[in-house]
């Protein structure tokens, strides 16, 4: 992970304050004192690895410019993958991990940094001299830890904390002593089990010895239930007997009685009951009779005193009649009002509807015109005729106004068309025009190959003259040689260097020089005389000019065929002579215009012509329509003459059209109906007065013939006459039933007479029926009967009891002789001995019994129920489970062992790897004064080693020193981490202040190696370390606070 | 006690058809199952018993002549009367349509295991445990079939019992020989009455119903056919497959016919299951409810006791690492299961993945981990498990404990170690192998 830049939100005294030029190795932060370098470093650490409680003491680093407490540091990690770690101390926004697309990764920093914790990094990656001082922040567990893991190649979970989990892992299995892991509790749940079991198993035994004693149990019960059975049957005959003692005294003394009774031969068995009812029957008989008279006596009374007038009942009928009359009567009396109010009414609307037909109609011209619907159907049609003809008239004035309009509109287009013909077109021929155009064509085509031949010519002509120049040439030049003397002259050259050589004592240079001379001179020479020996030679056709003058004539011959034909072509097109190309295209220009105009004049003329042809049709048809129109208006003065005569006749405005007297036939049917209406109300009021005084005078002699003085109204008078009539209705109604209740009482009175006798008669013959003579004999005799009876009762009660006492009917008799020859005190005293005994052989069949039910209940659950599988298999379940969970264990074991034997290998042999990478720094900084850094096995001390070989503590080394040997082994831990975990970025807080200059300068350049695998960023106050640092690294990059 | 019916049995003429079962055990628990629910629970104690009763009902419905068991009814160490009773009543049913029943006691319950108060029922013959007693079926006059057996009449007999008993005589119908005994190499069973098949051979019997052997075993075919039926219900994973009873049916001229018929209540399975290719959970639970689906599909109907066993190297190792994922996963795939016909009850699943990393690359790795594979060669190839024995006799050589483990074989502790380095290896190794 390399640190590519920071934001600053808020952070002591920084507040939005950025660094983005941050090397990926070498970074020098360059400050005064309180410029902010811890502060930087501060910031670091807490945004990777988060802030520290503010309970807790030290530097908060509290935003005192504004801000935000926290901010942002963009990395990228050695998979090259950038991300940004956005952290602020508020809890709520806390830490936030997103690549640049601002995707989050999550809040685990194992993303970016890998397997360091917070204090693995503080201690070896980001530091001050405070911690560079102190060896003891290495030995720190958590460090320790990480180290371990680093160096054992393990990322994922440090060694220690497997060790840890393992042993609680091992210790949730087993662990000697205690009964809280697995182990031991399934152990205990066996033991459990196992206990369970051994309570209810071995049942063979058991239900043996049940079965033995289940039998014994059955013979003693069935021995004491015969006991009992028979104590029980002498019991209950003894109580039975008690139980029916006094039935048997009840027998004797009754027996007794029947014997000395005085029984009368017959008596009714209702007798007394009889005579009592008989007396009561007479005696209420007679008290009615009593009432009987007396009201009798009543009756009579107020029959007489009821007198009736019998006028009324001779007029009974007329009165009933006039009373239904009366509702009728008073019903058209009342009406006689509206109907004249109606019959006002519709006097008026007749009136006025006359009014709006004619001023001049009365109900006689009603009544006098035809408003029949033949009528009314030729009035329509007279309309219909008339209608038909004006539309007629109307389509024809159209079609004639059409026509003449499309006539003066062709006219005016023949003279606009007129005057678009052009002008002086009328010498020209469509024949003529065709030859022009085809000779011009051929003209055009003649023209240029003329031309071409002219030039062909002319080519062939200076070819010739070319060639009659260059043969000249040629010859001249075949005589001319190369000169022989410059060849001399290289060759006496070359004999003085050779001289000069020998004499300035360079004879080989001389050599050489006189070689390449002679060498070119003898080629020189050899070129001479070839090119003097070399004659020219030229082809034959190339110096002979007949071919190209065979050539030039027959162009020549050509081109005076071209022009004859050229010529005859030109006068046809008007030229004067053979025109140039560019004249016979203008004369092709004019020619195109000039047929154009030629095509547009032969257009208008065809055009006017057929304009022509349309007018004169047209024409005919305005004078065609002229003609029908006439025929319609004649029609229509017919059939207008007819309509008058019609109006006349129905005595109605001549004025009028067919559509307004169709108006006047609705009216006229309208005043009808009025007219109508008008007769019908007439009628019925002349009706209603003849009947109210025919009722007045049949009311009036009613009253009359009753001697009844008349009320002064017929209403009244009815009245009087019902009433009247009612009154003696009453009085006739109740007089009949005095009358009629007269008749019922003495039939009445009549009846209880002859019962009054009967009953009498019947007491006679009840005494009668008991030989008594007199009500006392009968009374007596009744009494005798009465105790006879009941005696009897109670003997037939006592011996039935008797006989169901004894049981059999066939013991009856000596069951009577053994009550005779029994007492009771004796039967009681005996059920008192057996009693108590019962009751102990029932307590000791009870406990038999309930004995049985017991063991009858284990055996019958031993033959349905076997819980002991049930438990055996859960023991199996268990001591499986037992055997897993101790498979388990004893796999944990074994990878406790294992890892144990990992550390051990660890410790030996991976472990002196960081030691070797350190002890490569030490003796670096240290200029070889120091060549080993030691850690004895089982202890945390170190050691170092000098030139000499002597090992000294680093408890005994000198600040500087010491502070360089710790700052080895962390650049030892550093780069071993980097071989198995993430590239962490390494912060230095001025921590070279107390190296002397040399050793600082190779620190730097210890630093500046570090640089390559891990970035680091330096921060100091020094600009001579920020020199020495940049001279170890030139491409270190320097910020300055 | 009802009569018994006047009934025809399906042999006809000189033809015998008769059911030949033994080693019952009835009312024995089944072993080496996990913790199952008590609804569950009665079905597994019921099963030994719901077997034999369906011999029976299979005796009636078939209509056989008889019913042959050859020993270990029950294990009469145990002293419970219940086994007996049911025994008693199922025969009661026999004996209640007129089908005979022929016993002989074994190793289990001997002659002398048995409660003096049990009171078979008619048509119940318990062979002598003095002599090999010959009895004829359907009577002594009426001879239709000569049924000769032995019963033990202690626990322990190390004679050869098949030496005692008689040859088929000149006059003897069909003869059928029964024995609870060891003949030939035994399979691992204690060698009581131990005999040759020679002994068996020799005697020219038509018909050897052994008991002892739990796995059904046709010794020989024909003449005589020696079978050993095996026991109708398996009670551990030791005793997978089908599990029955014989139906035999014997022809006059010593031919004969046996047909196995399967009368176990619960069948086990142990099946493996490779997690190689899978790329999660959801695959495994698939492969395992697929598993599931085939095992119920081949049922017919019977419960199934199931036990899963994961293997071989994958993604998937990773996730069974976390504690408690197999029991999760268990507990998913045993979701909704309940003691219906055709049941599959997941006994457990055995994780024995190992981490999808290359062992042979990581072996060469200089950190810890590659120390740790090295270390658990080392381990393996010295063969020196003494320090591994030396830390584990904590617990196994403890009193309270020993009686009830498993002694760790050097097989055991080679699968141990080979386990305890995955452990570590899911410890140290991310699921990438870095």
């Amino acid at each position: 992970m390399k640190i590519r830049d920071i934001h600053i939100d808020g952070f002591g005294i920084f507040h939005n304050r950025s660094l983005s030029d941050i090397s990926p190795h070498l970074t020098i932060i360059l400050g005064d004192n309180e410029s902010g370098k811890s502060t930087l470093l501060a910031f670091i650490r807490r945004v990777l690895f988060g802030f520290p409680s503010k309970r807790k003491g030290g530097n908060h680093y509290e935003p005192l410019n504004g801000g935000e407490q926290g901010g942002r540091i963009g990395v990228t990690t050695d998979s090259n993958r950038d991300y940004e770690i956005i952290r602020y101390e508020k809890k709520s926004k806390g830490l936030l991990i997103q690549d640049k697309e601002g995707v989050s990764a999550g809040n685990a920093l194992t993303v970016v940094a890998g397997g360091a914790d917070q204090a693995f990094f503080e201690n070896v990656f980001a530091f001050g001299l405070g911690e560079l001082e102190s060896f003891d922040t290495l030995s720190d567990d958590a460090v320790q830890n990480r180290l371990m893991s680093a160096g054992a190649g393990v990322t994922k979970i440090p060694v220690p904390e497997v060790q840890k989990l393992l042993d609680k892992h091992i210790e949730g299995y087993y662990k000697k002593g205690t009964r809280k892991p697995r182990v031991p509790d399934i152990l205990k749940q066996i033991s459990d089990n196992e206990g369970t079991l051994s309570t209810i198993s071995e049942t063979q035994d058991e239900y043996d010895s049940l079965s033995t004693e289940l039998e014994e149990i059955e013979a003693n019960t069935g021995r004491l239930i015969t006991e009992k059975q028979g104590m029980e049957r002498t019991l209950h005959r003894n109580e039975n007997i008690i139980h029916i003692w006094d039935e048997w005294v009840t027998f004797e003394e009754t027996e007794e009685i029947l014997t000395s009774l005085d029984v009368p031969e017959s008596f009714p068995d209702d007798g007394i009951q009889q005579l009592h009812m008989i007396d009561a029957e007479i005696g209420h008989a007679e008290d009615r009779q009593r009432e009987l008279v007396r009201r009798l006596e009543e009756e009579v009374s107020e029959a007489e005193n009821i007198t009736i007038d019998d006028r009324l009942f001779y007029e009974q009928d007329r009165i009933r009649a006039l009373e239904k009359k009366l509702t009728l009567w008073e019903a058209d009396h009342a009406s006689l009002p509206e109907i004249n109010a109606d019959l006002t009414v519709s006097e008026k609307a007749c009136t006025e509807l006359l009014k709006s037909i004619d001023p001049r109609w009365t109900t006689e011209t009603l009544l006098s015109f035809d408003a029949s619907l033949p009528a009314q159907h030729k009035v329509l049609q007279y309309q219909k005729q008339l209608e038909d003809i004006s539309k007629q008239k109307a389509v024809l004035s159209t079609e004639l106004n059409q026509y003449e309009s499309l006539v003066s509109s062709e006219k005016d287009a023949i003279e606009r068309r007129s005057g678009e013909l052009p002008d002086g077109m009328s010498a020209l021929s469509e024949d003529k025009l065709q030859a022009q155009e085809h000779a011009l064509v051929e003209l055009t085509e003649a023209l240029p190959a003329l031309e071409q031949k002219k030039k062909d010519l002319s080519s062939l002509q200076e070819e010739a003259a070319k060639r009659t120049e260059a043969f000249r040439e040629q010859a001249a030049l075949s005589k001319v040689t190369l000169p022989t003397w410059p060849g001399y002259l290289m060759a006496g050259a070359a004999i003085v260097g050779l001289g000069i050589g020998y004499v300035t004592d360079a004879l080989l240079l001389g050599a050489i020089f006189c070689a390449v001379l002679g060498i070119s001179t003898l080629v020189y020479l050899k070129a001479a005389s070839v090119a003097s020996q070399k004659s020219p030679d030229f082809p034959e056709e190339e110096t002979n000019g007949a071919g190209i003058s065979h050539l030039i004539e027959e162009r020549r011959e050509e081109i005076t065929s071209l022009e004859t034909t050229a010529h005859r072509l030109a006068e046809m097109c008007e030229f004067q002579g053979i025109p140039s190309v560019q004249a016979a295209s203008r004369k092709s220009i004019e020619l195109l215009e000039l047929r154009k105009a030629f095509e547009r004049k032969m257009a208008i003329t065809g055009e006017i012509a057929h304009r022509q042809q349309i007018i004169s049709g047209l024409e005919n048809k305005i004078s065609e329509l002229h003609g029908k129109i006439g025929t319609e208006k004649a029609e229509e003065e017919s059939v207008y003459a007819e309509w008058q005569e019609w109006l006349n006749g129905a005595g109605l405005d001549l004025s009028l059209s067919p559509s307004s007297v169709e108006k006047i036939f609705t009216l006229s049917e309208r005043a009808s109906e009025k007219y109508r209406e008008m007769h019908a109300l007439t009628t019925k009021k002349e009706g209603k007065i003849r009947a109210t005084d025919e009722f007045n005078d049949e009311v009036t002699a009613a009253i009359h013939a009753c001697g009844i003085s008349s009320r002064g109204s017929p209403e009244a008078d009815v009245s009087a006459l019902t009433d009247a009539l009612e009154e003696q209705l009453a009085k006739r109604r109740a007089q009949e039933s005095h009358r009629k209740e007269i008749g019922r009482l003495h039939r009445e009175s009549g009846q209880e007479d002859e019962l009054i006798a009967a009953k009498r008669e019947g007491r006679r013959d009840l005494l009668r029926s008991s030989h008594a003579d007199t009500r006392e004999e009968f009374l007596k005799h009744a009494e005798t009967t009465k105790i006879h009876k009941e005696c009897m009762r109670r003997r037939t009660e006592a011996e039935h009891r008797l006989k169901v006492a004894a049981d059999n009917p066939a013991v009856y008799d000596a069951f009577l002789e053994e009550l005779r020859q029994t007492g009771l005190h004796e039967l009681e005293d005996m059920n008192a001995t057996i009693s108590p005994r019962i009751i102990e052989i029932e307590n000791e069949i009870n406990i038999l019994q309930q004995r049985h039910g017991s063991v009858a209940q284990r055996l019958n659950g031993m033959e349905n129920e076997d819980e002991a599988v049930l438990l055996r298999m859960n023991i199996a379940a268990l001591t499986g489970d037992l055997n897993d969970a101790s498979r388990e264990w004893a796999k944990l074991v074994i990878a406790r062992i294992m890892l144990r034997k990992g550390i051990e290998k660890y410790e030996k042999e991976r472990q002196p790897a960081v030691f070797k990478e350190a002890e490569r720094y030490f003796q670096s900084v240290t200029g070889g004064r120091y060549i080993r850094v030691i850690q004895p096995i089982g202890s945390d001390k170190i050691l170092v080693e000098d030139q000499k070989g002597m090992r000294i503590p680093a408890a005994l080394l000198s600040r500087g020193t010491a502070e360089q040997l710790y700052l080895s082994l962390r650049f030892g831990y550093i780069t071993e981490y980097g071989n198995h975990d993430e590239h962490l970025p390494a912060v230095f807080d001025d921590i070279l202040v107390n190296f002397d200059p040399e050793r600082r300068q190779r620190s730097c350049e210890a630093i500046a190696e570090l640089s390559n695998k891990n970035q680091v960023i330096f921060f100091t106050c020094h600009p001579d370390t920020a020199q020495m640092l940049q001279s170890a690294r030139p491409d270190a990059r320097l910020i300055e606070l | 006690m009802p009569v018994p019916q006047e009934r025809t049995p399906s042999s006809s003429g000189t033809e015998i058809r008769f059911i030949h079962t033994a080693d019952l055990h009835l009312g024995t628990p089944f072993t080496g199952i996990s913790k199952f629910s008590p609804e569950f629970g009665k079905i597994l104690a019921d099963a030994t018993y719901q077997a034999f009763e369906e011999i029976v009902s299979l005796a009636i419905r078939e209509n056989v002549s008889f019913l042959i068991i050859s020993g270990d009814i029950y294990d009469s160490e145990e002293h419970r009367i219940y086994g007996q009773l049911f025994v008693r009543k199922q025969l009661q049913r026999l004996s209640d349509v007129g089908i005979r029943a022929y016993i002989v006691f074994g190793n289990h319950d001997p002659l002398n295991g048995w409660s003096n108060h049990i009171r078979w029922p008619e048509g119940v013959h318990i062979m002598s445990g003095k002599t090999p007693e010959v009895v004829y079926f359907p009577s002594d006059v009426d001879r239709r079939a000569a049924i000769v057996g032995m019963s033990f009449a202690r626990k322990v007999i190390s004679e050869n019992l098949a030496e005692l008993f008689p040859q088929k005589k000149q006059d003897w119908p069909l003869t059928i020989g029964m024995l609870h005994c060891t003949a030939g190499a035994g399979n691992g069973h204690e060698p009581y009455a131990p005999c040759s098949m020679q002994d068996l051979t020799g005697t020219g019997y038509d018909y050897w119903a052994l008991g002892h052997i739990h796995t059904p075993v046709v010794l020989r075919e024909n003449n005589p056919a020696i079978i050993y039926s095996g026991n109708p219900q398996g009670r551990d994973f030791g005793e997978c497959g089908p599990r029955g009873c014989y139906l035999v049916t014997l022809s006059g001229s010593g031919k004969g016919d046996h047909e196995f018929v399967e009368t176990c209540q619960i069948r086990w399975e142990d099946h493996e299951i490779s997690i190689v290719g899978m790329e999660d959970t959801d695959t495994l639970i698939t492969a395992i409810e697929d598993a599931i689906a085939d095992i119920r599909e081949n049922s017919a109907g019977k419960g199934t006791i199931c036990r899963f066993t994961l293997t071989g190297r994958g993604a998937v190792h990773t996730v069974l690492a976390r504690d408690n994922a197999t029991e999760d996963i268990l507990e998913a795939v045993r979701e909704g299961e309940c003691p219906s016909p055709g049941f599959v009850l997941i006994d457990r699943l055995i994780d024995r993945t190992e981490h999808p990393v290359d062992r042979e690359s990581v072996a060469c790795r200089t950190d810890i981990v590659g120390d740790i594979i090295q270390i658990s060669d080392l381990l393996m190839q010295e063969g020196d498990s003494n320090i591994i024995r030396g830390e584990l006799s904590e617990l196994y050589n403890n009193a309270r404990f020993k009686r009830y483990l498993n002694e760790l074989t050097d097989d055991d502790i080679e699968a141990l170690v080979r386990e305890a380095e995955t452990y570590l290896l899911d410890q140290f190794v991310g699921d990438d192998g870095e």
